[in-house]
């Protein structure tokens, strides 16, 4: 069996070993959880090793027929696009089931449906195949569903079937797109919804869409345009770009710690993964004509994110915003299609991964003591919980981009990359950054600064499970930020086949 | 002479590259995990690890100032080998890597010293804290930062350090955490400086984008070669010409300079800073990391064109006059030490912008000892006194002696009294201010005339705040009685900086020749090579003259060997015979012979420029004297109002205050820069945060919110119609049948004939579609 | 009785073994009484047993058509199965459902199966007289099985409703084929096709005679399938009817429904080719239709509350989707992908509506739940149960890994084949609707109501246990199509007409 099929099937053992255990015993089923998302990430980590870095094309294939009457094939393979991720899914979902140990209600239904979650993301990072892509696109959602409605805050199950139909429109859209472009090569190749197979196809010319629509035109547009638009605006929905992004900071809100962190920390790279994959990787030209809206958007999220974040009075909210700002990086990154530019947006992905996760686990921890998140509400803790103090300050100086951690290193390629084509756009994005530093050092300071609120003098300090959780991603944040390398090492080969496409 | 090269092993030189900012760093861990468990808070690893690398400082500084056993000038700078990957994307590299020269090496010493001195002095200071631990982890991470500013090779890893200094000093100003002003003066510092530093993140964009390297030698020799990229064809600055993006680039960097040393308009986080605790103001507000601005001036020197120069120019002296005219007013001892410091950056970017190259830097240095100095013997005040207004104070020369005698000491330096350090620096730049008026027209005697008023206000200010302090009678009787020397492990740094600032200049002559000041011979002016690169006409004689020997400098080590190739380039513009003997001719790899030559080359160069007539070197000659008497002029009218005001009260400061009723007011309201800052940027950011909150939470959300609504409520109007409508007619027709027996009434004969009625005129509809 | 006669008749076994059910559990019901629930309910599944795997194994040299009258072709053997076993869940689930009185429950067997008859002949046959004959026959049945419940008032006002707007129907359609046969003179489709098709390159008043039988059929048909606007029946059927007839009435009615509209279409409009520009307009209006029927059903379902009526609509929405298929076939002339759409789709519609309603009444026997409010916080008391539950409801939105995915995309594949592109988008924003009320039920289950568990009360024997096995294996194929549906779509391949 290989590895690939390993790691993404192994949470499924685990949960079929969870539904064996009575849902009486929470502590066994808490234990199995974590034990059961440790194996990914050994396997992750192997594969981390394994991987050939001077290689840019997919690697640990795996390619069987499965659906002949359709020519769909489970086709997995990580690039160095994917393996970052891959790999951070696999620590944050292994983190997920500590962040998530005070839960006491329907434990086994939770640990069951994080095990599922895992699958479905796994899933989409590793498959090749178009259908294959989709049906863990949406096998994630699902679960996501469920966790947010069942464990969520108060208005939980606005936020779930918000969260669901807002991704599903989203998803059915990026349906039709897939069933385009199989009807497209149907009759010509014998694996219509392999990626490779159709990015070679589109970017020969042999995919026009001619033998569906006639002369490839539709409405006006060529027809893989309207495909390329459907796929976008799959993905865009879940990044989310300013204005499909109402979805998040309620989803984000209500959900419970661990998965806000999940959602923030993979669920939006889902997004920004299909863009670079599919949108870029799949259809190059038709992507350049689009390259300044993209831009466009990119900059429009990470102003608009940060404005609106800094006027949050939830301190959750407040963080939550600011996944929408850090997002557009990516979005800029990877419209500038310069080397420096897609690197800083692949990384940024993975970077933000870290530390919005971060920062989610913290609010957690502020929530589980207050019960509330107001910002006002709380004032000076750095007296009675310095520790905490400290993580946050750390986490929230990684998530400012400071330099020596890893948000400054994705930022800069990111700006680096993109001035060189879309100066003003850039030089707009920077006051990004200054807003950023404000909104988080302010809160910094009404929440932990100052005078102890009285309310909170026997505020209890951070417990080694939470240290347990938070110091990972403190560390990855500092590693990265120094030796940028070991990730960047990873991707470079593939990025720069990337970008050869739009040389 | 030795081969610079060889002054200082490779691997020395590397070792103790790393160690400057390792061992701090490493000290700051221990201390932040294990500070609490370790005897004495674990002062002493901090201070071991600052004492070792003042002494690795203070070894290369005689090594290679002191001890090449070369009176004439010489130049050294060397790379200590390192060159490590830190990005690597596709064909692009961003390397880091050690660099060395004389004024790094200069920088380091002083760094650490002060650094030093200022560690001992916060034992004392800061004894019995509860975060005592945490407050000398902060400092030995300050340090970390501060120092590898300094020795880094390139203009982005500056950059790193920049910021990482800027959060040191966020968590040393916040460093009483559970009170109300510092958190807010740390957030206020950290803003300021990340606007200017966004800015100077565009210009090293800009850098980038121009020259693909961000390491200063190779930086300097491509623009020397004048080696621009071409931006993209469709770049909005695409149509500028080199020089505007040169000039465009340098202004953006030197805004990195302008938040972080506090210069006009983003100086105002600087006075709230006082809120942290003097040994903080002390090192990193006056000495070390405000003055990184200056440095790193400094050290892009080559890189500002003549435009960018004037704009640095003129900003320096707006600051240095601004700072002085607030320093009059305050009662608070920091705060006049705040504003002196502003407006002594102030006079330093004057001197760099000016061409003062050498004169801005030395004043660095000196300043560094004694604004540490009064700021130290201003926390031994408070310390005494508990208090920081002067006017809880007076008549503590008695109490107090060494801390009297340092804080004069020091006072006399920074008035710039001949013999003190400051006389030295200062002086020059004054001159340097004049020479530039000379030569640039009428326009240009502004940094002169706003200099020479602002060495009298600093004057003024200085010995109004020794008299307050030290002389005339106790303000306070209660405060007075308890008031104490402080304890020795306070006093000695104090004696030791004042030391400095009294022999700082390295002579006691008055009148020396500023070719024979130990700082004029170790550094020197380098070439603009803006002005090579773009060909023009310098911007300064000097500057020009000196190019040749410059290049040793500007490009420093390995960059020497390019040197031949811009030799002639250099020619063009200077036509200084004996200037291309010494380094084209030779054209010598090894490291030191360029700046062999280059020394002999600057001082016929000098000489050869006097004779010659060089207009700027000769404006030089010229300003010397004059600026001298200018200066010592204004020091003797700022001591005696000073003394007429403050010591023997013959006129009392309030009717000064009143005459000058608006202007007053202005200056003790700071010229309401906080007030803007408050009201015009943060105050309408909020309004444009809430207002696009809104837009996001009642429209956009709401749009979203509405198609929901819209399917809810088509949903209940078609459920109706299924429901009511049909029903409707049922119960209509069971009305109409309701006589008739139960059978016929479940029959419901209108029920179905409304049925059929629907389905009937479906089927019309379908035919006439059809048909 | 001669070979031949043999012959057809072992072409009939399916339908023979069912008689032969109905008399039995009728005889049987005489001697055992009320007492012999078990009994009965064996003999009728057994039969349906017999009758399946008589499908399944058809006789080497079975002819294609018997008496004249009957198809034995594989789409005619695709739609018995699914008939059959379609009946046969309903059976196993109306013996052991609480909703129907014991005194009757007996009758109700042999009633079930005889509707089932209707249905596998109507699907058999493509002569006029015959399919109007099954078609009563199924209708009838219907009927009564609609108003099973005597007491209830409900009950009996659908069985009413449901008669007169069938009696309504059949008249039109009857009518319609009337006209059919006054142009072709003959009854059996593959003729009338032919002169359908004379009839029409022929002078414009029989074209419009034409049209006006085709909608007339249509409008029979479209009251079998519950199209708009001939579905106002269905809501209150359903609702009234007891849980296993409206089972019933949304699977195994609704296919002979679309097996008899294809055949027709495909015999009457397919068999030549009618000039360019009428039959492409025929195939919008249906696009039309089909576009309008899911759309009002999804949007009208949004606000529903009882289970069952919105399980109504949401059959109403489905057969909107399989109108899908009848469009692409009339837009592109063969249709194979249309009808190839529409069966797949019909197999997995069958699943999820089957499933879903094993799971509510599984639920009502439990806890007497029928509103979405009962089933509040049950998904804790019930996990299996409404596990499955939720299963079917995300297979009924089409979502993967489930066979309601393949359905869908099968159908897409098709529209955007046959291409009406627009179609498919509709019929893919509608899938954003029906999730919104589908997961009210997964929510009423899940998200509402405590956690705690409540025991309910069960049911013991061999009978309600097969009953809860059928659901595990119905939820089992919903995931297994959804991975792997090669099996599926060959077995379609085969049977296409």
């Amino acid at each position: 069996m290989d590895i690939l099929t390993l790691i993404t099937f192994s949470p499924l053992l685990a949960m079929l070993a969870i539904m064996l255990v009575p849902a009486g015993r929470k502590d066994t089923l808490r234990t199995l959880c974590a034990v059961g998302a440790f194996v990914p990430l050994l396997l992750a980590s192997k594969l981390w090793m394994d991987f050939d870095t001077a290689q840019a094309g997919y690697q640990f294939v795996k390619q069987v027929d499965w659906i002949s009457a359709l020519g769909v094939q489970y086709y997995v393979g990580v690039d160095g696009l994917s393996i970052p991720l891959v790999w951070l899914t696999t620590l944050l979902l292994f983190i997920a089931p500590f962040a998530a140990w005070r839960i006491e209600k329907g434990v086994k239904g939770f640990m069951l449906l994080l095990m599922l979650l895992e699958t479905g993301i796994l899933g989409v990072f590793c498959s090749l195949d178009l259908f294959l892509f989709y049906v863990f696109w949406e096998v994630m959602l699902l679960p996501m569903y469920f966790l947010i409605g069942i464990w969520g805050g108060p208005r939980r199950e606005y936020a779930a079937i918000k969260f669901f139909l807002y991704t599903l429109a989203g998803s059915v859209l990026m349906l039709l797109a897939i069933v385009a472009l199989y009807l497209c090569v149907r009759d010509s190749v014998a694996t219509p919804f392999s990626i490779p197979m159709l990015s070679q196809l589109v970017q020969d010319g042999t995919l026009t869409g001619v033998n569906l629509v006639d002369n490839g035109v539709l409405f006006g547009w060529p027809f893989l345009k309207w495909v390329f638009v459907f796929f976008f605006i799959g993905f865009a929905i879940k990044v989310p770009i300013v204005p499909f992004h109402t979805w998040l900071p309620d989803a984000h809100v209500e959900a419970p710690t661990s998965i806000s962190m999940v959602l923030a920390g993979i669920l939006l790279k889902l997004g920004c993964y299909g863009i670079l994959r599919i949108n870029l990787g799949m259809f190059p030209a038709i992507a350049m004509d689009f390259a300044l809206v993209g831009a466009v958007i990119g900059v429009v999220s990470i102003l608009y994110g940060a404005f609106v974040a800094m006027a949050q009075t939830d301190f959750k909210r407040l963080v939550a915003y600011s996944s929408v700002s850090h997002m557009g990086y990516v979005l800029l990154g990877a419209s500038a299609f310069t080397t420096l530019g897609l690197n800083g947006a692949a990384m940024q992905m993975f970077t933000h991964g870290t530390s919005s996760a971060m920062l989610f686990l913290l609010v957690g921890v502020a929530y589980d003591r207050a019960h509330h998140r107001e910002i006002e509400g709380f004032g000076g803790l750095a007296s009675v919980a310095p520790l905490y103090t400290g993580l946050t300050t750390l986490g929230f100086f990684a998530a400012l981009g400071l330099p020596g951690m890893s948000g400054f290193v994705s930022e800069f390629l990111v700006l680096v990359g993109a001035w060189n084509v879309y100066p003003v756009l850039t030089s707009l994005a920077v006051i990004g950054i200054v807003v950023t530093a404000g909104f988080l050092l302010w809160t910094l300071q009404r929440v932990f600064l100052g005078p102890l609120n009285e309310k909170y003098k026997d505020f209890p300090e951070v417990d080694g499970r939470e240290v347990f959780t938070l110091v990972p991603l403190g560390v990855l944040c500092v590693l990265l930020g120094v030796v940028p390398t070991l990730l960047l090492g990873h991707m470079d080969a593939t990025l720069e086949k990337l970008r050869l496409l739009f040389a | 002479m030795p081969d610079p090269g060889q002054l200082v092993a490779d691997g020395t030189l590397l070792a103790i590259g790393l160690g400057l900012f390792l061992v701090p760093l490493l000290a700051a861990l221990v201390l932040i995990f294990f500070g609490r468990k370790l005897p004495r808070g674990g002062d002493w690893v901090a201070q071991t690890a600052i004492v070792s690398c003042a002494a690795a400082g203070v070894w290369l500084f005689g090594k290679v100032i002191v001890g090449h056993g070369d009176p004439g000038w010489h130049w050294w700078s060397h790379d200590a080998g390192l060159e490590w990957e830190w990005i690597a994307a596709g064909p692009l590299r961003f390397t880091v890597g050690l660099f060395f020269d004389n004024l790094s090496v200069i920088m380091v010493a002083m760094v650490t010293v002060v650094a030093s001195c200022i560690f001992f002095f916060s034992a004392g200071y800061m004894h019995g804290d509860r975060d005592y631990p945490r407050f000398f982890a902060y400092l030995s991470y300050f340090c970390f930062a501060m120092m590898g500013l300094v020795v880094v090779d390139n203009l982005l890893f500056l950059f790193i350090f920049w910021e990482l200094v800027g959060v040191g000093s966020y968590l040393l100003i916040g460093f009483f955490y559970d009170q109300v002003e510092p958190p807010k003066a740390s957030l206020k510092a950290f803003m300021v400086n990340r606007v200017g530093d966004v800015l100077f993140l565009l210009g090293i964009i800009l850098a980038w984008q121009l020259f693909g390297t961000l390491r200063y030698p190779e930086l300097f020799e491509r623009l020397a070669a004048g080696q621009f990229a071409a931006l993209a064809p469709d770049h909005v600055l695409a149509g500028w010409d080199s020089q505007s993006l040169l000039t465009l680039s340098g202004i953006l960097v030197f805004c990195g300079a302008v938040s972080k040393s506090a210069q006009l308009p983003l100086h105002t986080w600087l006075p709230d800073a006082m809120a942290g605790p003097t040994p903080v103001s002390a090192l990193i507000h006056a000495a070390t990391m405000v003055a990184a601005g200056v440095f790193m001036v400094g050290r892009m020197y080559p890189y500002f064109t003549p435009t960018a120069l004037g704009v640095i120019a003129s900003v320096g002296a707006c600051t240095a006059l601004v700072g002085a005219t607030m320093g009059l007013v305050m009662w608070d001892i920091k705060k006049v030490l705040a504003y002196s410091t502003m407006s002594q950056l102030g006079f330093m970017m004057m001197g760099l912008g000016v061409g003062g190259y050498v004169a801005g830097l030395f004043h660095l240095i000196t300043h560094a000892f004694f604004k540490a100095c009064l700021f130290l013997g201003s926390g031994s005040v408070i310390h005494a006194v508990h208090s920081q207004d002067m006017r809880d104070m007076g008549s503590l020369r008695k109490k107090m002696p060494v801390t009297y005698a340092t804080f004069l000491v020091s006072t006399l330096a920074l008035a710039g009294v001949p013999m003190f350090a400051g006389y030295y620096s200062k002086d020059q730049i004054v001159a340097n201010a004049l020479a530039w008026g000379l030569t640039h027209g009428a326009a240009a005697f502004v940094p002169f005339v706003f200099g020479a008023v602002g060495a009298f206000m600093t004057t003024f200010y200085m010995f109004r705040l020794v008299f307050l302090t030290f002389h005339g009678a106790p303000a306070d009787s209660h405060r007075y009685e308890h008031a104490h020397e402080s304890p020795a492990v306070m006093a000695l740094p104090l004696m030791v900086l004042a030391t400095v600032a009294i022999f700082g200049g390295g002579t006691l002559n008055p009148l020396p020749h500023n070719e024979d000041l130990w700082f004029n011979r170790m550094v020197h002016q380098p070439a603009s090579a803006a002005a090579l690169g773009l060909g023009l006409a310098s911007a300064h004689g000097g500057s020009a003259a000196a190019g040749e020997a410059a290049h040793g400098e500007v490009a420093g080590g390995e960059a020497a060997h390019g040197q031949a190739a811009h030799g002639e380039a250099a020619h063009g513009e200077v036509a200084h015979g004996e200037v291309a003997h010494g380094e084209p001719a030779h054209g010598a790899p090894a490291h030191g012979e360029p700046a062999q030559a280059a020394a002999g080359a600057q001082a016929h160069g000098e000489q050869a420029a006097a004779e010659h007539g060089d207009p700027w070197a000769h404006a030089l000659h010229e300003a010397h004297y004059p600026a001298l008497v200018v200066s010592l002029v204004a020091i003797v009218l700022g001591f005696l109002l000073a003394r007429r005001m403050y010591l023997t009260h013959a006129t009392d400061p309030a009717e000064v205050s009143a005459r000058f009723g608006p202007m007053h007011r202005i200056i003790s309201n700071k010229y309401y820069f906080d007030e803007f800052y408050a009201r015009g940027v943060v105050g309408n950011l909020h309004r444009l945060n809430r207002g696009l909150a809104w837009f996001d939470k009642n429209l956009l959300d709401g749009l979203v919110n509405l198609m929901a609504w819209l399917c809810r409520g088509v949903a209940f109007f078609s459920g109706l119609f299924d429901t009511y409508v049909i029903d409707g007619l049922v119960n209509f027709w069971r009305g109409f049948t309701r006589g008739l027996a139960s059978v016929l009434r479940l029959l419901q004969t209108g029920n179905a004939r409304d049925y059929l009625t629907w389905s009937l005129v479906g089927a019309i509809i379908l035919v006439f579609v059809l048909a | 009785m001669t070979h031949e006669m043999l012959a057809d008749l072992a072409a009939l076994a399916p339908e023979l073994w069912l008689t032969a059910a109905i008399v039995a559990t009728v005889v049987a019901d005489l001697f055992v009484g009320v007492r012999g629930r078990a009994l009965v309910g064996t003999l009728a599944l057994t039969g349906i047993g017999l009758a399946l795997w008589s499908l399944a194994h058809p006789a080497e040299d079975m002819p294609h058509r018997v008496f004249g009258l009957i198809q034995t072709d594989g789409y005619a053997r695709f739609f018995r199965a699914l008939i059959l076993s379609g009946t046969g869940l309903v059976v196993l689930q109306a013996i052991v459902f609480r909703g129907i009185e014991e005194a009757t429950r007996n009758e109700f067997v042999p009633m079930l199966l005889g509707t089932a008859l209707g249905g596998c002949l109507l699907v058999s046959t493509d002569n006029l007289i015959m399919l109007l004959l099954s078609l009563e026959m199924l209708s009838l049945n219907s009927y009564l099985l609609a108003g099973w419940q005597r007491r209830e008032r409900r009950s009996s006002e659908a069985a009413l409703k449901y008669l007169v707007y069938g009696a309504l129907a059949s008249a039109l359609m009857v009518f319609g084929f009337s006209l059919l046969y006054g142009i072709s003179g003959s009854l059996d489709l593959p003729v009338i096709g032919v002169a359908v098709s004379a009839a029409w390159s022929g002078a414009h008043s029989t074209q419009i005679v034409v049209i006006i039988a085709t909608v007339l059929c249509f409008v029979g048909f479209g009251f079998k399938i519950a199209a708009f606007p001939f579905h106002f029946w269905a809501p209150d059927v359903y609702e009234g009817s007891p849980t296993p007839v409206t089972t019933f009435l949304a699977v195994a009615s609704k296919a002979a429904g679309f097996g008899v509209l294809c055949r027709f279409v495909d015999g009457v409009f397919l068999g030549e080719a009618f000039n360019a520009e009428w039959l492409p307009r025929l195939a919008h209006v249906v696009a039309v239709l089909s576009a309008v029927t899911m759309t009002y059903g999804n949007v009208t379902a949004v606000l529903q509350r009882n289970v069952k009526r919105l399980l109504a609509y949401s059959s109403i929405a489905h057969a909107g989707y399989l109108l899908m298929g009848v469009a692409v076939m009339l837009a592109r002339d063969g249709g194979e992908s249309g009808l190839d759409a529409l069966l797949f789709y019909l197999a997995t519609y069958y699943l999820g509506t089957l499933g879903a309603f094993g799971c509510v009444m599984a639920l009502a026997n439990r806890f007497g739940a029928e509103d979405t409010d009962d089933l509040q916080g049950l998904g804790w008391s019930a996990p299996v149960t409404c596990g499955l539950l939720v299963v079917f409801l995300v297979s009924l939105t089409g979502l993967p890994p489930t066979a309601g995915f393949a359905g869908k995309f099968m159908l897409f594949r098709a529209c955007l084949d046959g291409g009406l592109a627009w179609l498919a988008v509709v019929g893919a924003l509608n899938a954003v609707v029906a999730l919104f009320y589908y997961f009210k039920i997964a929510r009423a289950l899940y998200l509402r109501g405590d956690t705690t568990f409540v025991p309910g009360l069960g049911r013991r024997g061999v009978l309600p246990a097969l009953a809860h096995f059928s659901l595990l294996l119905l939820g089992l194929a919903t995931v297994y199509w959804g991975l792997d549906f090669d099996a599926l779509s060959h077995w379609v391949a085969r049977s296409l007409l």
